[in-house]
């Protein structure tokens, strides 16, 4: 009897874990800035411009510096110690500023390039929108760099008040309007082509609204009796919200021209005995605004673009100037918590607040930035009121104005695409 | 043609030798089921690490009963029953559930024998004061170690102490002095998982350290495959979370990163978090 027996059994067994890790510590990231070619006036506005923008981020670590040509890979392998991505520059005629490319220093490989398209007449502008294309690179946000903010400068002892407009970081202030009387509220409209500011001043009668461009041409946008404060836009421009006092208490307005009467007309939105203050236009039409009519104490409500079907979003407490970011989906408003004024962010998806501020210095007056991931607003430690800007991504905090005036109503405009004109 | 003569098999020969490959089947189709049975081949698995973890205290308890289920009987027989097994997921505290060693080097019959001893020598000590003993004993027994990624020896030795002691009502005993809230019941394999798990995440908080303000949802997937050396030998990014800084910097922590000894020669799936 035959006996054939093969046993070839040849058994690789791998064993496959899935592990999660989680990070303990987070680091900025190297990147390195490379002005390829001659060094220019241009080219080094571009290059210091994109860095003070990234670096404002928090997440970044830039530093800059001056290469003749990149001709081969261990050219740039050779700046792997700055951090594992460089930015090259190039400055190109035509109708485009500059060319940029983005490579892995570690294995010397381009990740992407684009032109950069020179759009309105500022140098700066250029380095913002470069910057801007950079971060939606990087991390998929939208950077606020291409915005401006405007507020209120109110001179230490006396009756003088200035609305000025700076970039998004605070620098490059320009005066837009100066006046010998107190103002309040400064707002952008939401036009990207033509901005507009609209600002409450200060009269022996009232408080009228005020408009202006950006070059100082003002003129009155209404001036009924009492308040007249606090316009809000939709975002398409199309709608405005003001708040009037002219039947006692502050009421919440529809304001609409009427093309054929060349009428400007009003409609009533809240009857109620109390002030309702702070209107901002959500996308879907409600109106987010602040009311003490209910508990006589202020709270955040929430209404259908009609007036009605009121719901209030804040539950107790000492509640004022909401802020609506159509980016994010979030409301921030203040709210009094042990003796400061604290920033609370709700998010309208699930419903729930978070205190995002809690130091003992009184912030007032948020407003979004319009990539959603920023907060500018004032900051009052009783001795000195500044601007600072709060991170949601990093909750890092900057400062953005020094303490030797009093700085208030901040408000930040919409991204600009190209810079506007301030004359 | 001269035919050649074939060998002649005698009938006894011919059964010893099928039995023998009879035996030999079972052998190898016995490998095979303990092979599937308990290698920790479960790629699904997962178990969250966080750096809380790295400073808790592991308490190692025995526990006589071989599956989860017979174990929340146990608790449940000892008055324990409202505490939910939900709460005690949560907490950070570990028991140890060492089973199959301990079936091994305890037989059961030992265990009758004594007891027989015992009853024929007319010694029947009460209940109460044996289960009195049994939890001064396990008091002893219970030792803190900090952190998790001791060598598991240090744990086997109180183990083996208890088994040799052991019985139902220890347990129940066991069980009843700690607080529920604190026991997380692990199997031997998790727990070797857990081990792993730590070692690689002591090996990676070196190194892994993303760009601040990512999202908390972000999570890049990546499959190591580590060689006996403890070098590298691939690394390729399974999941990407196209978010190009968070990729980059996992690339960047992976350049860095010394693997422990416990991942050598193995391939493993590590899901990067911020």
């Amino acid at each position: 009897m035959k006996i054939r027996i093969i046993i070839c059994i040849l058994v690789s067994v791998v064993t496959s874990h899935a592990v999660e890790v989680g990070a303990r510590q987070t680091k900025k990231m190297g990147i390195t800035i490379a002005q390829i070619g001659a060094e220019s006036p241009l080219m080094k506005e571009l290059a210091h411009t994109v860095k003070n923008d990234l670096a404002f981020t928090g997440q970044f670590e830039l530093q800059i510096v001056q290469i003749d040509r990149i001709k081969k890979i261990h050219q740039v392998q050779s700046y792997a110690q700055y951090g594992p991505l460089m930015v090259a520059l190039q400055e190109k005629s035509g109708k485009y500023v500059a060319e940029w490319r983005l490579y892995d220093t570690r294995t010397g490989k381009m990740i992407v390039g684009r032109h950069l398209a020179k759009s309105g007449k500022v140098a700066r502008q250029w380095g913002h929108a470069l910057a801007n294309s950079l971060i939606t690179e990087l991390t998929k946000n939208d950077g606020p760099f291409c915005s401006k903010i405007v507020y209120c400068k109110e001179y230490p002892k006396q009756e003088k008040t200035d609305i000025c407009i700076a970039d998004y970081d605070g620098q490059h202030e320009h005066r837009i309007v100066s006046l010998n009387s107190f103002a309040i509220g400064p707002r952008w409209n939401a036009d990207i082509k033509s901005p507009l500011i609209m600002y409450s001043e200060y009269t022996p009668l009232n408080v009228r609204l005020m408009m202006t461009d950006l070059k100082g041409n003002k003129s009155v946008a209404t001036s009924f009796e009492g308040l007249n404060m606090l316009p809000a836009f939709s975002l398409d421009g199309a709608e405005a919200i003001v708040c009037l006092s002219a039947g006692g208490s502050s009421q919440l307005y529809r304001y609409a021209h009427d093309e054929r009467a060349k009428k400007s007309r009003y409609t009533r939105l809240t009857k109620n005995d109390g002030n309702n203050l702070s209107p901002s236009i959500m996308e879907n039409g409600n109106i987010l605004f602040c009311s003490d009519f209910q508990t006589r104490s202020p709270q955040i409500y929430i209404m259908d673009r009609y007036g009605d079907n009121i719901c209030c979003i804040t539950t107790g407490g000492f509640c004022t100037s909401p802020s609506y970011s159509q980016k994010s989906g979030k409301i921030t408003y203040s709210k009094i918590v042990e003796g400061y004024s604290q920033l609370m962010v709700y998010d309208i998806s699930n419903k729930k607040t978070i205190q995002l501020t809690s130091d003992p210095v009184h912030k007032t007056e948020a407003s979004w930035s319009p990539c959603g991931n920023y907060l500018l607003f004032s900051a009052d430690n009783t001795k000195t009121k500044r601007l600072a800007v709060e991170s949601l991504l990093t909750k890092e905090r900057i400062y953005i104005t020094d303490g030797s005036f009093r700085y208030s109503y901040p408000s930040w405009s919409p991204s600009y695409p190209e810079f506007p004109d301030l004359g | 043609m001269l035919h050649w003569p074939q060998p002649k098999m005698f009938p006894k020969n011919l059964f010893f030798i099928k039995l023998l490959i009879l035996s030999l089947l079972l052998h190898v189709l016995g490998c095979f089921i303990l092979l599937f049975v308990y290698l920790d081949y479960n790629p699904k698995a997962l178990l969250q690490v966080s750096s809380a973890h790295s400073q808790a205290i592991v308490r190692v308890v025995s526990f006589s009963q071989k599956s989860k289920s017979r174990t929340s009987k146990a608790v449940a027989s000892s008055g324990l029953n409202g505490h939910s097994t939900q709460s005690v997921a949560h907490s950070q505290k570990i028991v140890l559930k060492k089973t199959t060693a301990t079936k091994k080097r305890l037989p059961k019959k030992k265990a009758v024998q004594k007891q027989k001893q015992l009853s024929k020598k007319g010694k029947n000590v009460p209940f109460k004061k044996q289960k009195e003993k049994v939890s001064v004993k396990s008091k002893s027994i219970e030792k803190k170690i900090d952190p998790v990624s001791q060598e598991e020896k240090k744990v086997e030795v109180p183990v083996q102490e208890v088994v040799e002691k052991t019985s139902q009502s220890v347990d129940q005993a066991v069980v009843e002095d700690l607080p529920l809230r604190e026991i997380q019941e692990v199997s031997y394999q998790e727990f070797n998982f857990m081990q792993l798990q730590e070692a690689f995440q002591e090996a990676v908080a070196r190194v892994w350290s993303p760009p601040a303000g990512m999202s908390q949802s972000l999570v890049c997937q990546v499959v190591l495959t580590v060689g006996w050396d403890g070098k590298l030998i691939e690394k390729r990014i399974e999941v990407p979370s196209d978010i190009l800084v968070y990729d980059i910097a996992v690339e960047q922590a992976l350049d860095e990163i010394e693997m422990p000894s416990e991942l050598w020669g193995k391939s493993v799936r590590v899901a990067f978090k911020p």
